[in-house]
């Protein structure tokens, strides 16, 4: 019973540190996308790219 | 204040009238002046909104705007407004009429949302692409453009959204990062 408990304690932490990880890389990724895409050739590839793959309905 | 019922019986009313005298064109970039106009300058619409300048004043306020650009039909149509004291609903009758006659023609509005200004070719592409993918007979295409998005494209048409975005990517992803199944939610 008490393996178990500490067993989610330590899973709890696992993924917290997990999430921080993850919230820490979605920042980074944030900036160098802005920074790759703030010329206009790079987004309007992007975009034609994009394009092509998308299902609208 | 705004109403849009009434809006849309003129608007209906106007429609009818054109179609009966071949003129449904000509009324339609009438309208999309008058629209244009009204969304450009507030004074105006205050104007056609204010209780204190009586029907006369009101009546040549319109003229010295409109009546150099427009036809002679939208001219009287806007008389008969101003008679019936209904001229404060001009601007979304503009609205409705435009709205109504994009229905007639099966033209279906899309908003295509992107971060940068992009080039006449790619907007041409993705209209081609949304007739297509919907089998609309025809599209008007409008851009804005929203630095928030980050990159890639919004499509707004029929109450839909088509959401390609870089934000909305990252949002996604974001989500997943925040919550954490081993601790209890109470």
């Amino acid at each position: 019973m008490h393996n178990w408990l500490s067993n989610n304690k330590k899973n709890a932490a696992i993924t917290d540190v997990k999430n921080q990880v993850g919230g820490l890389v979605i920042d980074v990724a944030e900036k160098i996308l802005r920074k790759e895409l703030s010329n206009k050739a790079e987004q309007e590839a992007y975009i034609k790219q994009l394009a092509e793959g998308v299902k609208l309905n | 204040m705004s109403n849009a019922r009434l809006a849309s019986r003129y608007a209906k009313s106007l429609i009818d009238l054109a179609t009966e005298q071949n003129q449904l064109e000509t009324i339609y970039a009438d309208m999309k002046y008058i629209h244009a106009v009204c969304n450009a300058n507030q004074d105006f619409v205050n104007v056609l909104r204010s209780p204190i300048i009586n029907a006369g004043q009101k009546n040549s306020i319109i003229d010295a705007v409109t009546k150099s650009n427009v036809s002679s039909l939208t001219n009287s149509f806007t008389v008969l407004l101003v008679k019936k004291g209904r001229e404060a609903v001009l601007p979304e009758m503009a609205t409705a009429f435009i709205e109504q006659y994009n229905a007639i023609k099966g033209i279906h509005q899309v908003t295509l949302t992107t971060a940068v200004q992009v080039s006449d070719d790619l907007k041409k592409s993705i209209e081609e692409k949304v007739k297509s993918a919907h089998q609309f007979a025809s599209v008007e295409l409008t851009t804005k453009t929203d630095e928030a998005i980050i990159g890639g494209f919004v499509l707004e048409f029929n109450n839909n959204i088509v959401d390609a975005s870089i934000a909305r990517d990252l949002r996604d992803i974001k989500k997943q990062f925040l919550n954490n199944e081993f601790i209890s939610k109470i």
